[in-house]
Order: structure tokens, then C-alpha cells, then sequence
């Protein structure tokens, strides 16, 4: 490939795992109106379950004992659980109490709930995961896994086999059809029209029989869900993934989010291409410009909110009085 | 009142959480003392939380390790306790820690930091109270110095002693040419940089290209576009394995037919967490001796993986624990009378034994033992250069 | 109704800054274990305390024999560095609890009394220390000019993010401010002027006329802590920062900060000048921030960008909470507990971020106003000095005393 096909192809990427951590910011702004600032600390969580995962099914035997698409299958589906549980938790815990003050509150409970996800991952995960994986080894050559604050090698599962062209095309394509469900989903499902009434008007929403509090539960569910698929991607693609990434994983996303403007699911992708754009551009063509990376990133991100508060895709909100 | 309830959930789940986890799981500092016995304490301090956790984790425990040692062999008419510091890589937590050493009035030295902005610091306070200090890991060269000597001095060699070898090896024996410098934007990164552009410019040359990167980047492949057209046929890498390991990877996906070199931050058993053909390859300079080849050496490998540490031995794990054997030494040569200044002169003056060879300080404290090899990465192992198939020509690396 | 009078006397608030100070000593001198139990203890007693309201009646008092509280804070404030005679790690905390109480007070203006929440205050601390360190090292000039600067720097940088900020709000503001903050340990750390990641270290410290401020002192035959003629420097600082924060709280702008906070469209309605007070939040708190930086590089000696860094903003704002927004002694007594904590729990190194979060989360969902919680203005009390004519007259304006005239008839 050449130069500019390389480089290319390094922005989709970059920008794809940007926009899965900014979808979930959107989701839930969308509906609940508050910045869930813990999206990227619960991606690294679903890596991390992936890794604890794949390390005991294959102590257990099962992973060999299936085809791999299988097993992929199955780690998806436990990670996503536990995404699921832990984005129930957020809510319960860092936003709904928050319900009728300043939405300043769960800003800043997210936050600090986002550090004890991330500590709690870093002193449990070993423990837990090795005794789990001990105990129902069945093979040969069992796994294990390293302190959680050693940065953890991810399995390599998309690429089993392939090149690394085809590992990307994956997730690239991985990437395109979660968004494609998540509009289907959105557009023509009673539950995702029932989130969007909510994002709009939420009294009225109340008022036209909408189910608000399981419409919040599920919008925390299938959040859950997209930053768990986002963190395995992540992780398949960085291949090495550190318990304290999910803060600039997170803050990346949320510029992206912020980029395309928080309301929007398509401004998601757009702002979160923009920034992959933006960043892999400036590293590969200005020579010695890596080292501008972040802080380009976040400059782009004070014009946006000074300039475009509503972001490239988003209706400019009459303030109401 | 439902707000109360969750509240008191929370807090129980927490408390839950830390005693399930054995909290205080170190239990480092061992309690109180035994009775009518003399307390000397020494001063430990590195990242144990942080970006730099793991290799910080390590080296407290190697140090922790030698201390628990010589308290068992009974050598010594006093307990030796330890004082260990998390700096979390942190400058104004260091300083904190530091304060908190000086002030306790058993402390009679102090080793620490594996970062050289943390050292840079916490220096002044250990001069100020005057305590000795022996730096383990941070090697920014301008930490020993005329002012610093004899309070600080350094079992570690400096970035520049360790460029030295690696350019010898990669300039000069390989003849290399065109070199692209990558490294990042921290101390370490920046220091390895500089000395690496100086070892080139010795030999008339100039790096075909030079970029710094954040702590923390994990995607090298724009970066990579630009080695590729630049045509360098060797890529330093100046800064930690974390990145350096995906850097490698990086070049082998995106075939960049370069070598791939680094020093000492990169031999880690992380590195190997990337497949073995992405880390194929890689030639990394270590400082000391190669530990397999001594029986002390050995001995050290073997008690520590025995104790059941959660953190492998990074590369300046062994240096930690050189640390402790040079204080311990020190300590010996002080007999009944231990005191900072008496430990001051001890260190200073001293020659050590330990895994790593004889220690001995030159005249602004620096260690004179810069021994240093190089180690490939071969199948999925590092391996000590001289013993792999590269040095006899069976492999060879990229860009020849 | 006599023991109403001793309560309601200067005696009663000479008394609370004794039992303060007592308290204050036995938390910074004793250990970890016994340390975190009184804290605990006297968390729990604050807020049992104030279901009868204990504690606004105290903060009134404060606040009516305002000369006598300054005095003897005063007083006790120059006497507590030599309680703490030689132990330096004690005296660094103190120092450091010092430090950070300043900061948060310039914090508060615009977290607590305009409800900006500024995520950069640790920008504004960098700002400062990087004045003292590149006058003092760079430039050789006296760290006080550094300081001078630092001050007025972080001041202008104050007016420049808030400039921008006029046409946002609410959530926008804040995530600028965060981006700012972001980008500014970035630029830091790869701006070789400024030492990188190094930062700048040998930062020469404070003289004032030729006395040196960071030097072992021998008094009365007790060696001092080199920590504490410095300690007393920051504390001079703190008690005039929080007299000059009470001034702007019971002032024209304080209301218009609170009523900005409130309800801006109501505010800007009311004549009150929006952009003006928003900024003059920012360039005051920003200034307040920029001093505890420069008194920060004094007591370290050092800069870096790690110091400054997105983790001590949140660290800064977490004080905010915990203490009690808008409340300028909260804020104080925030910063003490959190900064002392900090350092108490250095012995469970592995937990204490997790603790940190932890403190947060429990305490936003328990008591998100904080332990000293926001009060209602009492305006009886600005206006205790009534005017002349009305004195005259014979008036009482105060209702509270009405109120009571009427309970008792």
C-alpha cells in the first residue's frame, strides 16, 4: 500500500475505536442529559473481562474444544454481561441520585467512579481471575494472568490466522454493523423510539406512555454493551492493553462526542473519523509532529465548544427561560 | 433514605471489596519492633501505583527481599526495617514521601526512584536533612553531580553509559547508518534521545528522522509511514517497553524492514507479550551482568520467583536489589555505631558485592560499574546476543 | 438566657478557634490510625451537629465579632508551626494542607459562588510555580518578582479562558476548561524551554530581607522544622486570602456571583453585568490558584507537569465538595481533611486512589453539599450596622429579632 493508503487506513481505525466510546457518550447524554464520563474505564473493563475470560475457558478447555468463532462468541456475550451489570451500576449509583440537581453532580460522580473501576480492576483482577482459572484447569497448559497493573496482552482472536489487513477490514466492518443495528435499533424499534422520545421531551414523553425508567435502564444496557464490542476491538487492535487506558481512551472518545455533537449518534462517527483525521494526519505528515498528538486533539476540541457548542451535526438549541 | 440505603451499600461493598483483596497486602513495614532490640530503618521509594506501577512494584519487593534476608541470617544486632514510599511517579508525592523518611530518626539511608523528575525533587531534601540517598533506577545524568556528591549517589548506570554500548554495537560492529530516533516526550524518553544524537553526531552522522511521542501512544503506524519513506534502515526506540512493544509490533505488521533497538526500559517480560514474530528481532541493551551466568545471580532468579510475586523481574529489578546489598554491606561496615554520616562515608567510599558485580562510586558518586550486554529477542525469548543465532550470522536482522 | 449570652459572646468564638486548633494539631501530629478516627469522628459530629443548625449559628458568630475570630485566629495561626517543632514530614503537610486551602479558595469563586466548575485550577497552580521557576532559574531574578508575575499571569490567563467561556455554559464550560487543562500538562511536558518532563528543579527559595524563609531555625533551644518560618508565610497568605474571600462573599459582587449561579437569565435582568462577574470570577480565582502555585515551586523547589496534571484538578475540586461549596471556611476545612488524608493513608499506598474515588462517590451520593453545606445568606447580619437615621428612629431591621420579640410575647 502506499504512503497515503497507510496512513488511510491507520485513521479509519483510530477514528472506528473513537466512535464506538463516543457512541456510548451519546447514548446517554441523549437520554439522560448528563455527560456518563466512566464510558472509557468501562471499555477497558470489558477488555480486561475478555482477558479473564479467554484465560479460564481456555484453562477449562473449552476455547480448544470449539471452533474459534464460537469462543469469540461466547467471550462477546460474557463481556457484554458484565459491561451490561457495570453500566446498571453507573446509573444506579453515579446518576440516578443525581436526578433533580445540577448536572454537574454525576460529571463528577462518574469521574470518580470511573477511578475505582480502574483501581478495583488493577488490585482484583489477578487474583480473582487466576484462582478462577485454577480451578477448572483441564488442560495441559493452562493460563494465567499477570498482575493487573502489568499491561495485559490481549489474545489475539480476530486475526487468528489472517494478516493484519484482514484483522482491520474486520473491525472496520465490525464497526459498520453495529452502527447499522444501532440505527435499525433507534429508527424502527419501539425501545429505540421510546429512547429518542426521551432524549427530546421527557415529561412528554411520560405523559404519551412511554416506560422512561426501563427505557433509562436499557439505554445503560445497550451502553454497556457497545463500549464492551468497543473495548474488544480496542483491544485487538492496540493489542496490549493497560488498566489505566479507559481516561485517555475515554477523554479521546468524549472530544469526539463532543466534536460531533453529543446529541447525535451519526455526529458520533463523523466527530469521532474527525479526530482519527486529525490525529494520524498530523503524526504522519508534519515531521515531529507526534509529539502534538494530544494536545491538537484537544485544542480542536476548545474551538468546537467555543465556536460549534452543538457540534458538526446538531440543532442549535433556543435557550429556554 | 434510599439514598442513605444505597449509601451504606456502597461503603459496605467497598469495605467488602479491600478486606476480600487483603488489604494492606504488603505489610511491608512489619509492625512494631521486637522488644529491646535497635531499629535501623532505611528509606524505599518507587511508583507502586501509577504508569510506572509495575516496574516500581518490582523493585520494592526485590528490596524488601534482600532486607528480609539479612534480618533471617542474623548477621546484624539490630532489625532492619524498611520504610516504603509510593512516589507514583508523582514529583510533589514524592517530596511528601521523602519528608516522611527524613523525619522519622531511626532512617539512616534512603534508595529510590525510577523516575528522574521524581528524583530530581526529593534531592534536595535528603541533602537538606542529611541523609544519604542511593538513587536505584532514575537515570537522567545530571542527578550525581559535584553539589550532590557524596549525599547522592547512584548504583544505576546513566542514560548516557548506557548508549554507549548500543551505539558501539549497532554504529560501529553492525555499521548502521541511517538511524530514525522515535522516543517519548518523558524524562527518560528525552534523555535517551539526547544521548543517542550525541553518540551519532561523534561519528559524523545525523538521524534520518526524529519523533517524540506521548506516554501512553499506542498507535505507531502514521509514525511508521514516515520511517518507511525517510529509508532508515534502524529505528531507536528511547522510551519504555509499554510503547516500545507495540511499536515492534507495529513494524513487523506494517513491514518495516528496519532493526529495531532500545535500551534497558524495554527488557521486560512484556515486551514477549507480543507474538513471538512481531518481537523477533528486537536488540535491547541491559545494563549489568547477565544474572544466569552467576551463581548469585541465579540464586536471586530463583528466590524471587519463589516468593511468589505478582510482578516479574523488570530490568532494574536486580538493581534494587543491588541497592539493598550495598546498603546492607554498608551497614556492616558502620559496626555499632550507625548513623547517616557514618553510612555517608560508607557508601561513598565503599567497594560492594553483589549479583550484579563490584560496586565502587567515582568522584561525584556515580557507580564505576557499567557493565552492559546486549540481548535479542529470538523465538519468543531474549536471549544474550552473543550466545543467539544473530551473532554468528545464522539470522540477521532488517535493514541489511 | 444567660447561657445564650455567654454563647452569643467574642469568648464563645475565641473558644471554637481553640477547640479548632486542638483539633488541627492532634490530626496533623498523631498517626494514621488514630489520625483518620478523629477525622471520622469529628466528620460524624459536624453532621449531627448541624441538624440543629449548630454549626450556621457558630459561622454567624464568626461572622459578628468578625475582629476577635481574625484576632486570635491569628494568634493560634502563628502559634501552631512551633507546636509542630522538629518533626519535617509533619510540618510539610502542614505546609502542603496550607497551600492547597488557598487554592481552593480561588476554586470556590468559581465553582462555588458562580457554579462554573473550572476543571483547570491545577493549570493555574502550574502557571504560578513555572513564573517562580523561570524567574528564579531562567532569569535569575528574585522568586518574589516570580511570584508578583505568577500571580498576575495566572490572573490574566484567568480572563483569557473566561473570555471564551462567556458564550458558554453549564456543561460546556466545564469540558473546555478540561480540554485546557489537558492541553496544558501536553505543552508543558514537550516545551523544551521549560525543562519537559523534567521540569525545572533548584528553584531558589523566599528571603525576605535577607532572613531566609525555608532554613532550620533554633528558638528558645528547640530546633525548628526548616518548614516552619515558611509555614508561617502561608498562613499569613491563607488568613488574608479567606478575610479578602469573606469580603467578596458579603459584598455587591458575592450576591451577584450567587445570583449568577442561580438563574443567569434572572441575573442579567436584574442589571447585574453577566460577563463582568463571570469573569471577575475567573481572573480572581485564577489569581488565587496562581498564589498557591507559586507558594507550591517555594516549598518544593521544584516544577514539573506531573504536579500539575489533571488528577491534582480533580484532587482540588473533590476538597470543593467535601468541604462544602461556597462556604469559605468549608472549602478550608475540605482542603485540611483531604490533603491530610492524602498523606495518612500513604501506609495503604495500593488503596489510596481507590479510597480517593471512593470518598467521592459515597460523599456526593451521602451529602453532595458537603460537610459545611452552603448556607442561606443571612442578610440581618450585612446589615448589622444599621444606618443612622434608623437608629434613631428606633427601628429594629432585624428580623430575626422581631421574630423572637414576637415568639416571646
Amino acid at each position: 500500500m502506499s504512503r497515503f493508503g497507510n496512513l488511510l487506513m491507520s485513521a479509519i481505525l483510530c477514528g472506528c475505536t473513537y466512535t464506538l466510546v463516543a457512541i456510548g457518550y451519546c447514548l446517554f447524554f441523549g437520554v439522560l442529559d448528563v455527560v456518563v464520563f466512566c464510558c472509557g474505564d468501562i471499555a477497558i473493563f470489558g477488555a480486561f473481562s475478555i482477558i479473564g475470560a479467554f484465560t479460564i475457558i481456555w484453562s477449562a478447555g473449552v476455547f480448544q474444544a470449539v471452533p474459534t468463532v464460537v469462543a469469540v462468541l461466547i467471550l462477546l456475550i460474557v463481556a457484554s454481561i458484565l459491561c451490561a451489570v457495570l453500566g446498571l451500576i453507573t446509573y444506579r449509583i453515579s446518576v440516578k441520585p443525581f436526578e433533580k440537581s445540577s448536572a454537574l453532580m454525576p460529571l463528577l460522580s462518574t469521574i470518580a467512579l470511573g477511578v475505582v473501576i480502574k483501581e478495583v480492576l488493577g488490585l482484583i483482577f489477578q487474583p480473582v481471575i487466576n484462582s478462577m482459572a485454577t480451578s477448572v484447569v483441564r488442560v495441559d497448559d493452562p493460563k494465567t494472568v499477570v498482575g493487573g497493573r502489568n499491561p495485559q496482552s490481549m489474545p489475539q482472536l480476530i486475526a487468528a490466522g489472517g494478516s493484519t489487513l484482514t484483522r482491520n477490514l474486520i473491525i472496520i466492518v465490525v464497526v459498520a454493523l453495529i452502527l447499522l443495528a444501532l440505527f435499525f435499533f433507534l429508527n424502527k424499534t419501539k425501545l429505540g423510539l421510546s429512547m429518542q422520545a426521551i432524549s427530546q421531551n421527557k415529561e412528554l414523553a411520560l405523559m404519551t406512555g412511554v416506560n422512561v425508567k426501563s427505557a433509562i435502564r436499557w439505554t445503560f444496557i445497550i451502553g454497556g454493551v457497545l463500549l464492551a464490542i468497543g473495548g474488544f476491538l480496542l483491544g485487538n487492535y492496540q493489542t496490549i492493553i493497560r488498566f489505566d487506558g479507559g481516561t485517555m481512551y475515554g477523554t479521546k472518545g468524549f472530544a469526539a462526542a463532543v466534536v460531533g455533537g453529543l446529541k447525535s449518534t451519526w455526529g458520533a462517527v463523523i466527530g469521532g473519523m474527525l479526530l482519527g483525521f486529525v490525529e494520524v494526519f498530523t503524526a504522519g505528515l508534519v515531521p515531529g509532529g507526534t509529539k502534538f498528538q494530544n494536545v491538537i486533539a484537544f485544542i480542536v476540541v476548545i474551538i468546537f465548544i467555543v465556536f460549534k457548542p452543538e457540534g458538526i451535526i446538531g440543532e442549535k438549541i433556543a435557550e429556554k427561560v | 433514605m434510599k439514598k442513605r440505603i444505597l449509601a451504606i451499600g456502597v461503603t459496605v461493598c467497598m469495605i467488602a471489596g479491600m478486606v476480600l483483596t487483603g488489604c494492606g497486602g504488603s505489610g511491608g513495614s512489619g509492625g512494631s519492633s521486637g522488644g529491646d532490640g535497635k531499629v535501623v530503618k532505611l528509606g524505599f521509594l518507587s511508583p507502586i501505583t501509577g504508569a510506572n506501577a509495575a516496574e516500581g512494584a518490582a523493585a520494592r519487593n526485590a528490596f524488601q527481599m534482600a532486607i528480609d534476608q539479612a534480618n533471617e541470617s542474623g548477621d546484624y544486632d539490630y532489625k532492619i526495617e524498611v520504610i516504603e514510599i509510593d512516589d507514583k511517579s508523582d514529583p510533589s508525592t514524592g517530596v511528601a514521601g521523602a519528608q516522611k523518611i527524613v523525619s522519622d530518626p531511626d532512617v539512616v539511608a534512603a534508595t529510590g526512584h525510577w523516575n528522574s523528575g521524581v528524583a530530581e525533587a526529593t534531592i534536595p531534601v535528603f541533602k537538606e536533612a542529611e541523609i544519604p540517598m542511593l538513587i536505584w533506577g532514575a537515570i537522567a545524568s545530571d542527578l550525581t553531580s559535584k553539589d550532590n556528591y557524596p549525599w547522592i549517589t547512584r548504583s544505576a548506570p546513566t542514560d548516557v553509559q548506557e548508549n554507549v554500548p548500543l551505539a558501539k554495537a549497532v554504529l560501529d560492529d553492525m555499521g548502521y547508518e541511517k538511524v530514525f530516533i522515535i522516543s517519548d516526550t518523558t524524562s527518560y524518553g528525552q534523555g535517551n534521545s539526547k544521548a543517542f544524537k550525541a553518540e551519532l553526531a561523534d561519528r559524523g552522522l545525523k538521524e534520518v528522522g526524529f519523533e517524540e511521542v506521548q506516554e501512553g501512544t499506542v498507535d505507531f503506524r502514521a509514525i511508521l509511514t514516515k520511517v518507511k519513506s525517510s529509508g532508515a534502515d534502524c529505528v531507536y526506540w528511547g522510551g519504555v517497553v509499554t510503547e516500545g512493544s507495540l511499536l515492534k509490533q507495529q513494524m513487523y505488521e506494517e513491514g518495516v524492514n528496519a532493526l529495531f533497538c532500545g535500551i534497558s526500559g524495554n527488557y521486560s517480560e512484556d515486551f514477549l507479550k507480543i507474538p513471538a514474530e512481531a518481537a523477533e528481532g528486537a536488540l535491547v541493551v541491559k545494563p549489568g551482568i547477565v544474572l544466569d551466568s552467576t551463581e548469585d545471580g541465579k540464586k536471586f532468579i530463583e528466590d524471587y520467583e519463589a516468593a511468589g510475586f505478582s510482578e516479574p523481574i523488570g530490568a532494574y529489578t536486580p538493581y534494587a536489589y543491588t541497592a539493598a546489598e550495598i546498603l546492607l554491606q554498608a551497614l556492616k561496615e558502620c559496626g555499632d555505631d550507625v548513623t547517616p554520616e557514618a553510612m555517608r562515608d560508607a557508601i561513598a567510599n565503599g567497594s560492594f558485592d553483589g549479583i550484579m558485580g563490584t560496586t565502587t562510586f567515582d568522584d561525584i558518586g556515580q557507580t564505576e560499574l557499567v557493565a552492559a550486554y546486549l540481548n535479542v529477542v529470538q523465538d519468543g525469548k531474549w536471549t544474550v546476543y552473543d550466545d543467539s543465532e544473530y551473532a554468528d550470522g545464522t539470522r540477521t536482522f532488517g535493514g541489511k | 438566657m444567660k447561657n445564650k449570652k455567654l454563647l452569643d459572646s467574642p469568648f464563645a468564638v475565641i473558644f471554637c478557634n481553640i477547640v479548632l486548633f486542638l483539633l488541627v494539631y492532634f490530626i496533623v501530629t498523631s498517626d494514621y490510625v488514630l489520625s483518620l478516627a478523629i477525622m471520622a469522628v469529628v466528620i460524624v459530629a459536624i453532621l449531627l451537629v448541624n441538624r440543629i443548625n449548630l454549626v450556621n449559628k457558630i459561622f454567624d458568630l464568626y461572622v459578628k465579632y468578625k475582629k476577635t475570630a481574625l484576632i486570635s485566629g491569628l494568634v493560634l495561626g502563628i502559634l501552631y508551626p512551633f507546636s509542630l517543632t522538629d518533626n519535617v514530614y509533619v510540618a510539610h503537610i502542614a505546609t502542603l494542607a496550607v497551600i492547597y486551602g488557598i487554592a481552593c479558595l480561588g476554586l470556590n469563586f468559581q465553582m462555588g459562588s458562580t457554579d462554573m466548575t473550572n476543571f483547570a485550577p491545577a493549570a493555574f497552580m502550574g502557571i504560578g510555580a513555572y513564573s517562580v521557576a523561570i524567574a528564579s532559574v531562567k532569569m535569575g531574578l528574585s522568586p518574589w518578582l516570580g511570584m508578583l508575575g505568577g500571580v498576575l499571569l495566572s490572573g490574566l490567563f484567568g480572563f483569557l479562558i473566561g473570555l471564551p467561556t462567556l458564550k458558554t455554559k453549564g456543561y460546556y464550560l466545564s469540558l473546555v476548561t478540561m480540554a485546557i487543562q489537558l492541553a496544558f500538562t501536553e505543552l508543558v511536558r514537550i516545551w523544551p524551554y521549560v525543562g519537559g518532563d523534567d521540569g525545572i528543579s533548584g528553584i531558589e527559595r523566599y528571603k525576605l530581607f535577607g532572613f531566609e524563609l525555608y532554613k532550620r531555625y533554633t528558638i528558645f533551644g528547640i530546633r525548628m522544622s526548616p518548614q516552619i518560618p515558611y509555614l508561617l508565610l502561608c498562613i499569613a497568605f491563607l488568613v488574608l486570602c479567606t478575610y479578602i474571600a469573606m469580603r467578596v462573599y458579603f459584598s455587591r459582587t458575592g450576591i451577584a456571583m450567587n445570583t449568577v449561579a442561580q438563574d443567569e437569565i434572572a441575573a442579567d435582568c436584574l442589571g447585574i453585568n453577566v460577563s463582568r462577574t463571570k469573569l471577575f470570577a475567573f481572573v480572581i480565582g485564577g489569581m488565587y490558584c496562581g498564589l498557591a502555585g507559586t507558594l507550591f515551586a517555594g516549598l518544593e523547589a521544584y516544577a514539573g507537569p506531573a504536579t500539575y496534571n489533571f488528577q491534582k484538578s480533580l484532587m482540588l475540586i473533590c476538597m470543593v465538595i467535601l468541604g462544602g461549596m461556597d462556604n469559605s471556611i468549608g472549602v478550608v476545612l475540605g482542603a485540611f481533611i483531604l490533603a491530610i488524608i492524602t498523606e495518612k493513608l500513604r501506609d495503604f499506598a495500593d488503596f489510596q486512589q481507590l479510597i480517593y474515588g471512593a470518598i467521592l462517590v459515597i460523599m456526593l451520593i451521602v451529602r453532595p453539599d458537603g460537610i459545611i453545606p452552603w448556607r442561606v445568606r443571612n442578610h440581618d447580619l450585612i446589615t448589622r450596622r444599621k444606618p443612622k437615621v434608623i437608629e434613631k428612629l428606633g427601628v429594629s431591621t432585624n428580623i430575626a429579632e422581631k421574630a423572637e420579640l414576637k415568639s416571646e410575647v
